[in-house]
């Protein structure tokens, strides 16, 4: 298939994600939630002296909180849930019979299903940004918003093969659907994307690090509120190409293992 | 004693378009146009006590709706019906005790466990006394030939014999009215065979009162004496299915094979040429025309064999399916 | 009176039986079943951190100690345990709205609500929650020195219950609104964050947004009142309050129910 193929198919991740306008605007709303809630909890701590952050000033954590919402929200997939039914319910054999790559077309349509919410999520961050930082008194570099982008294309690209994995194992655990909302929350979590973990001691840190699933959120955030050096920058792109790589190979392994299993369901 | 009493019964359903391509999706953002589409328009029929009634029309007629107005699944738009005096969508459990519904495409057993299980689960539901359900269970296990299947997974069964478990799931309360709606669709023809028989001897045998809907006019010819067909939501026929073909009834089809090529423009003098090869022909004519044409064939032509045959009921159905929708039009 | 008795036997039996088909429909996919708690304990994990985070402080927050908050994320997690086990059908509720499997369900002779709403039951989900949240309920209970009696049980147990209803009453409600549109995703999403404000106890928030919590949205109500009156910071009002908020709740939800279902439009699948 072209790949003009693939931006119609990109198209229609838009529409539909539009078409269900009500499920759009609800959805971002109900992102700022969770940051209202983890702001006030470290207002509070933060107010009494209480919370051992190791290092993180009030400030810091604020714009973390804000950034790593928003983030993980724009990182965030949804479409496991399809590819598992399409696995269960033979609903595969259409793709099959097709000219397209599955993961390409997954692809696509996931970055289509992205356009509209990443664009206007963009323009939340750049109010946000704008209001937190004169509250805050926060400045950032131009260079580290550039590279904050770069990181969150990576990561982009990182989540999707990730999830994409995920979704094939239903090839082998065929009620793995109902576990799919648990499973993408955890991720965020231990992705950053709700605390920096390394405020949980040392040996959290060293997981972060070596763990593919912090690089789809707290890497891309923690650009921004300053505390990854340059080099420290540069290292971690490498570790995203190297994850992307490595899941992509996974789920390619698995596409031709759980297909020559695959038997279709019938009606 | 009319057990179904439907009244100027009508439903519409509202839903909303979407414009092609992704200018539409945008303009759709913001504005939706709404439409309304009639699957059911004003239909009245009653039905008797006993009685076997099948519910014809082509896809989208409106039959399926019906069914599940008469279960009280669905609201109504407007109309009325009473069934032994109660109004279906109240869903009083005194009603949902009379009677059962089995649809072709929805199941109610639970896939994963053996159908006997669902069967137990009915029996509370429906308080069924121990002893009774047990007679029943054996009853209809044995009518329907499913005995050492009952402790089978439901998910490991065949379609058919998934089907005959949907009518013992449906019968175990025994109701007095029983809704179907395309219970052998899909089937392989001994299971449809199967279910014909069983539901006619069904009905026959405890009178309760069937009212089905299919596509195959060989299940309501088996089970139902009498049909009513709808199109584009409204009653357009109500009698025996028999003299559906009766529209028909001063035409005859008469097939003949020759010894030798036929030549067609004989044939066309003689009446409608429907279908031709060179030794075979299927030739509509008038009945009062029919003595003076056999004569004429059989006279001029090596006819080897010949058959006289009325106009197939499918033929009368689809003429109505046809007329009502040109009416509608 | 023995009517109501006979009847609400009769859905405790069914409620048995559901229980039952549940476990052996769960014992046939037991690989999904061990994931199911595996992925829970991963969830828990999150409620732990805030947990943590709160115990770590350990200072008096707007009057609740660091104690009274942990028993607070513990009440959380326990009636979110208890939740999960009906959490299943909440779920399903969409998809059987949009492929018209509620069908067979609505010719029952049973409380279509009690059907669609409780015919599934998991138990593995619940396992984790209601361990660690007991466990943090009772570490916290001693952690602050509170005194054991009946009447705290007595009264902790019964507004845990209180909170379990109006969790299932609340949170019914948004997955009602799939009978209106195609798709309920969202307001599924909203609601799930709502209910994420209980991941800390309520006196971090700031007065306005506690009200809204208490008295509008009744999310509070559910976690932080069990705890509330034990350690005696619950006033005389606010506990009926509690009551009340349910009965209200549930009225509400049956109203909504009931509309939902005259706009069943029963899709063919």
């Amino acid at each position: 298939m072209k790949l003009s193929g693939y931006g119609c198919i990109f198209g229609m991740g838009l529409q539909n994600s539009m078409v269900y306008r009500a499920d759009f605007f609800l959805s971002l709303f109900s992102c700022l939630f969770p940051v209202i809630m983890q702001v006030y909890l470290w207002t509070a701590l933060y107010r009494v002296g209480a919370a051992d952050t190791s290092g993180y000033t009030y400030e810091q954590m604020i714009l973390y909180t804000l950034l790593a919402g928003i983030t993980s929200r724009i990182v965030s997939t949804g479409f496991e849930l399809e590819v598992a039914q399409d696995i269960k319910e033979g609903g595969l054999n259409k793709y099959l019979v097709k000219p397209v790559n599955y993961a390409g077309y997954y692809f696509a349509r996931f970055l289509g299903g992205k356009a509209a919410p990443v664009g206007f999520l963009l323009a939340v961050t750049a109010a946000v940004l704008a209001g937190a930082s004169a509250v805050l008194q926060i400045r950032v570099e131009p260079l580290r918003w550039v590279l904050y982008g770069v990181s969150v294309i990576l990561a982009l690209a990182l989540n999707f093969s990730l999830f994409f994995a995920i979704a094939l194992l239903g090839f082998w655990l065929t009620e793995i659907r109902q576990l799919f909302g648990t499973i993408s929350i955890v991720v965020m979590v231990i992705s950053g994307g709700v605390f920096p973990l390394d405020i949980f001691g040392p040996a959290a840190a060293v997981l972060s690090a070596v763990l593919p699933f912090g690089y789809t959120t707290q890497f891309c955030v923690n650009i921004v509120s300053g505390r990854l050096g340059m080099q420290e920058i540069g290292t971690g792109f490498l570790v995203q190409l190297a994850w992307i790589a490595l899941f992509t190979a996974l789920h390619t392994v698995m596409w031709k293992r759980g297909t020559r299993r695959y038997t279709a369901v019938g009606g | 004693m009319a057990v179904i009493e439907a009244e100027q019964l009508c439903k519409q359903f509202r839903y909303s378009t979407k414009a092609k391509g992704l200018q539409g999706t945008l303009h759709n953002l913001f504005e939706r146009q709404k439409l309304t589409k009639t699957a059911v328009d004003r239909i009245s029929f009653s039905v008797e006590e006993g009685e076997a009634v099948g519910l014809l029309g082509p896809n989208g007629a409106g039959k399926t709706t019906t069914l599940k107005m008469l279960s009280g699944i669905l609201y109504p738009t407007s109309g009325t019906v009473r069934v032994n005096g109660f109004i279906p969508w109240e869903r009083r459990p005194e009603y949902q005790r009379q009677f059962a519904i089995v649809m072709g495409q929805k199941s109610q057993l639970w896939p994963d466990l053996p159908a006997v299980d669902t069967f137990e689960l009915n029996r509370r539901i429906y308080r069924i006394d121990p002893e009774e359900y047990r007679r029943t269970l054996a009853e209809l296990t044995d009518l329907l030939d499913v005995g050492p299947l009952l402790q089978v997974q439901v998910r490991r069964l065949s379609l058919g014999e998934r089907m005959k478990m949907e009518l013992i799931a449906a019968l175990l309360h025994r109701p007095a009215i029983l809704y179907l709606d395309e219970p052998t669709i899909g089937l392989d023809i001994l299971s449809q065979r199967a279910i014909r028989d069983f539901l006619r001897y069904y009905n026959q045998q405890t009178k309760t009162t069937i009212l089905l809907t299919s596509h195959y006019t060989a299940d309501i010819e088996a089970i139902c004496p009498r049909s009513i067909i709808i199109n584009h939501g409204r009653v357009v026929f109500d009698g025996p299915l028999a003299q559906v073909s009766e529209v028909f009834g001063h035409k005859k089809l008469i097939s003949l094979r020759s010894r030798q090529d036929l030549d067609p423009q004989v044939l066309a003098s003689l009446g409608l040429v429907r279908e031709f090869t060179s030794n075979t022909a299927l030739m509509e004519v008038e009945r009062d025309q029919l003595e003076s044409c056999l004569q004429q064939l059989l006279g001029r032509l090596p006819v080897m064999d010949l058959d006289v045959k009325d106009i197939p009921i499918e033929e009368g159905i689809a003429y109505f399916y046809q007329r009502s929708g040109e009416a509608a039009q | 009176m023995k009517k109501r008795m006979d009847c609400l036997r009769r859905y405790l039996g069914l409620l048995g039986l559901f229980a039952r088909y549940s476990l052996m429909e769960q014992m046939e996919y037991r690989v999904n079943f061990a994931a199911g708690i595996a992925v829970e304990c991963g969830y828990m994990l999150i409620k732990l951190m805030y947990a943590f985070l709160i115990l770590q402080a350990g200072v008096s927050l707007n009057g609740l100690t660091s104690w009274e908050m942990l028993m607070c994320v513990g009440t959380y997690i326990l009636i979110t345990g208890l939740f999960m086990s009906m959490y299943p059908n909440f779920c399903l509720l969409s998809f059987s709205v949009r492929d018209g499997s509620l069908d067979m369900l609505l010719t029952k002779p049973v409380n279509t609500q009690f059907l669609v709403t409780l015919r599934k039951l998991d138990f593995g989900m619940p396992i984790p929650n209601v361990l660690c949240g007991v466990a943090l309920i009772v570490y916290g209970w001693q952690g602050a020195g509170l005194a054991v009696t009946v009447t705290g049980i007595v009264g902790f147990v019964l507004l845990c219950m209180t909170g379990l209803f109006l969790t299932y009453c609340l949170f019914l409600i948004p997955e009602l609104l799939s009978f209106w549109f195609v798709s309920n995703s969202g307001v599924h999403q909203l609601s799930e964050a709502v209910r994420d404000f209980d991941n800390v106890p309520m006196n971090v928030y700031p007065k306005w947004l506690q009200r809204l919590g208490i008295f509008v949205l009744p999310v509070f109500v559910i976690t932080n009142f069990p705890t509330l009156y034990v350690a005696r910071k619950l006033s005389v009002p606010m506990t009926i309050w509690a009551f009340a908020a349910a009965a209200l709740v549930f009225a509400l939800q049956r109203l909504v129910w009931k509309k939902a279902l005259r706009r069943y439009t029963s899709a063919n699948g």
